[in-house]
């Protein structure tokens, strides 16, 4: 049997345990962990428990990362600082609804940059800001898609944009020279995206204190300092590490979230902040699992041969079939694996047959399309996650007829990215 | 009543099995960890050395930086002297524990090599902290094994960077020192990233700088560190060499392609990229500093199952389809043939044999004069076990 064949079964029972795994309704790390053992039997490599485990480790400084901005998220939320925030951009610029949708937008995104996870960001400010834009006059539809999208498009922007880290880190590739790049089209298409959505129906009328009374009616009134401080702390410090690296002492971007917990809690002491962690870890431990269960599977992708025969179809395909194939590719995947999967599975064979172009916005384009596989049903994890956050019962199909159309275009953009990866290069700034 | 005794009834059970299946799966977590963890504790075993019969003396390379003493940094030094004086050649080894053929050529100059004049100062297992662990998303083998006339030999597989449980956590962005050029974050961790290290720096930079003052106090005059590297990575099948290294480098080169038809590629050391031995071990000190590359696949992407047998033969059916693509491998690949193990630690070999001899030619009073050490075409003929003595 030649090795392309003995590849190819391999990979066939890989996918059949994880579609039954994923069709009997397991959590997505059994199912990678299952498909996973599937895989390594049929190649005849027994239950490689050190495979196993070695590979659940592929993300743990990630997983720490996520873990902890999560906790910083919840905090600032509990603690009024979001509230006052929005609260105060309300205030500021309710005579401009339609830059005030933006900056909602913008509002969105920030938890998605800081913590890589769209489903994070969007179950952190997904109640606020959706009451907010529903208040400003944009129907429940519309809002539960701009929060979707907000989610989505914040994972792909800096400073943590993990599909893309994923890639970087398959190719031996630092993750440095990303943020202008990721900042300018996430801020374009997220921004894009918003006013595609919303602008339409935004109010000039605007009640500044019904939309303030239809944010979430607990919160406290804390001062202007309560409420920057942490924000301040946090992205001062990134900012401090990322442009003086070598005067600021570099523990981990752990660390700084951490610092921002406490300055929080230094500030507003009645935050109980042991229960939020708690809760913030229930709602992040999915997305780790899925890191965990994703580095198994490469792992044993790797160990089987799995991954090379991704490699070498990628670097076989002609360009515009390998184009096409990125794009339904990442569409498909992120239905199965998420985007942080398909940003390992598909994204680095994917990135090692465009290896002729320049790496870092290529890996921006393949990180784009990545980022929106989160809208693929049946997961649709970012998808269900605004209809949770803004109690939108009705099926998915309805927003996912709202999105369709600024995820086919932020596709396009990505793979005309991926193709002008050399003209764009003028972005990267290290 | 009867719904009271149900409801009796009902709650220990659902109480048992609320607490059963979490505890089965802590157990089944427990066995897993105890499992794996002694796996992957028993890495820390050091691979045999058997110190042959030119070997005069061996020491640490904590004598050369007290920092290392007792971190996992700490790894033997082995002196070969001659009876006749000359030059000092620094082999290294191990640089990057994955990268086995450096390492077994180290091995078998400590087992084999005898000095006639000047002297071989070699470190097989130069970052043993690679030595502890595997990357995970690798799926390498944490042990390859060497068949002998003797029996078997193991030698653990390794990996590129120290052992992230020694060095935590990695920094967002590696600042070389002293250049202050940029590189990954987990480069911090790369010992070919961080020449000329410093005392105070981290345990990787701490090793560097103990590699460095082993060169400046024992006067070294030729530096060899041997490496392997991806066929699909440009710098391979090659020799890097400093500028001062540039004329012996240039003329080994050419000796070996006419002599042993071993091809290898002339790399310049490029001025900018920092942190390298072959940049700062000769920028730093007097020495000519060398590196040398061989081919191996299992660190490629580009591969099929991952095993003892990739590692060792190098034949792989996605690499023969690779080769056909221009601008993709750039080493020549014949799918029999493989880049089999006693191939690479042959080149390894002839290229320390050719070094010392072109040193010698070039600067008589720096030879070093070396026998008993097998060249490619013997490795080739015998394997690499044939020179790998029982421990």
């Amino acid at each position: 049997m030649s090795q392309t064949t003995f590849t190819l079964l391999v990979l066939a029972v890989m996918l059949a345990v994880f579609m039954v795994a994923w069709w009997r309704k397991l959590p997505n790390i059994l199912c990678m962990l299952l498909a996973a053992v599937a895989g390594a039997l049929a190649a005849g490599q027994g239950v490689p428990l050190r495979h196993l485990v070695e590979g659940m480790f592929m993300f743990f400084d990630l997983v720490v990362t996520i873990l902890t901005a999560t906790i910083f998220v919840g905090v600032v939320r509990e603690s009024g600082a979001l509230h006052g925030l929005i609260a105060d951009l309300i205030r500021w610029f309710h005579k401009r609804p339609v830059l005030l949708l933006m900056l909602m937008m913008i509002v969105v995104m920030i938890p998605g940059g800081l913590t890589g996870s769209g489903t994070a960001a969007v179950l952190a400010v997904g109640p606020l800001v959706g009451s907010v834009l529903v208040g400003m006059g944009i129907p429940v539809v519309q809002a539960v898609s701009i929060v979707a999208l907000g989610g989505i498009i914040g994972a792909f922007a800096p400073p943590v944009n993990i599909p893309a880290m994923a890639i970087a880190n398959g190719i031996n590739m630092p993750y440095a020279g990303f943020t202008v790049p990721l900042l300018v089209f996430s801020l374009v298409i997220g921004l894009g995206s918003a006013l595609w959505l919303g602008a339409r129906y935004v109010r000039r009328d605007l009640d500044v204190q019904k939309v303030l009374a239809s944010m979430a009616a607990e919160h406290r009134q804390i001062s202007r300092l309560q409420v920057y401080a942490p924000f301040v702390v946090v992205f001062g410090l990134i900012v401090l590490l990322r442009t003086f690296p070598e005067l600021v002492p570099d523990a981990g971007v752990p660390i700084i979230f951490m610092l921002g917990v406490l300055v929080t809690w230094a500030l507003s002491p009645k935050v109980q902040v042991l229960r939020v962690s708690k809760e913030m870890l229930k709602e992040a431990l999915p997305v780790a699992g899925i890191l965990i269960g994703v580095g198994s599977l490469v792992q044993i992708m790797a160990l089987t041969g799995v991954r090379g025969l991704f490699v070498i179809t990628a670097i076989t395909l002609p360009d515009t079939w390998l184009y096409l194939f990125t794009l339904v590719g990442f569409a498909l995947a992120g239905a199965l694996f998420g985007s942080y999967g398909s940003g390992t599975v598909l994204g680095v064979p994917l990135m090692l047959a465009l290896l002729d172009r320049d790496p870092v916005m290529a890996t921006v384009g393949l990180s784009l399309m990545a980022c929106y596989g989160s809208l693929t049903p049946p997961t649709a994890v970012v998808g269900f996650a605004s209809q949770v956050a803004l109690n939108h019962r009705e099926p998915y199909s309805t927003v996912l007829r709202r999105v369709i159309w600024p995820w086919v275009v932020a596709s396009v953009i990505g793979i005309l990215i991926v193709i002008y990866a050399d003209k764009l290069r003028f972005l990267v700034v290290y | 009543m009867s719904s009271q005794t149900a409801t009796a009834v009902q709650r220990p059970g659902v109480a048992a099995g609320s607490v059963l299946v979490p505890t089965l799966i802590l157990l089944a977590a427990i066995v897993i960890v105890a499992l794996t963890g002694a796996e992957f504790r028993a890495l820390y075993t050091r691979d045999p050395i058997v110190p042959g019969p030119g070997v005069t003396r061996q020491g640490w390379l904590s004598d050369y930086h007290a920092g290392l003493s007792g971190t996992p940094m700490e790894t033997p030094v082995y002196f070969l002297e001659g009876r006749q004086p000359g030059g000092t050649i620094l082999v290294l080894g191990g640089t990057h524990g994955n990268e086995i053929a450096g390492r077994l050529a180290a091995a078998i100059l400590v087992e084999n090599a005898v000095v006639e004049a000047g002297r071989v100062i070699v470190i097989p297992e130069t970052n043993a902290s690679a030595l502890t662990h595997t990357a995970p998303n690798q799926g390498v083998p944490d042990y390859i094994t060497i068949k002998t006339p003797w029996g078997e030999r193991r030698f653990r597989h390794g990996d590129r960077l120290s052992n992230p449980l020694h060095q935590y956590p990695d920094p967002e962005a590696h600042i070389h020192y002293p250049s202050g050029s940029l590189g990954a974050g987990s480069e911090a961790r790369n010992l070919n990233r961080v020449y000329p290290g410093r005392p105070d720096g981290t345990l990787t930079e701490q090793l560097a700088y103990a590699i460095t003052e082993l060169v400046r106090r024992e006067r070294v005059d030729l530096v060899l560190d041997m490496h392997e590297a991806r066929p699909m990575n440009p710098i391979v099948q090659a020799l890097v060499v400093h500028e001062r290294a540039m004329d012996v480098g240039a003329w080994t080169v050419m000796e070996l392609q006419a002599f042993e038809g071993v091809s290898l590629r002339l790399e310049p050391s490029p001025v900018a990229l920092r942190g390298l031995s072959h940049r700062e071990l000769g920028d730093a000190t007097p020495t000519m500093s060398t590196l040398a590359e061989t081919p191996n696949i299992a660190m490629d992407y580009l591969r099929g199952p991952t095993d003892e047998r990739l590692v060792i033969e190098g034949r792989d059916e996605f690499m023969a389809k690779a080769v056909g693509r221009p601008g993709l491998v750039y080493v020549n690949y014949e799918h029999e043939k493989g880049l089999h193990i006693d191939d690479r630690t042959g080149t390894h070999l002839s290229v320390f044999l050719g070094l010392a001899e072109t040193l010698g030619s070039f600067y008589p009073d720096r030879a070093v004069v070396v026998r008993d050490v097998p060249r490619h075409a013997d490795v080739v003929r015998n394997g690499v076990g044939a020179y790998l003595r029982q421990p």
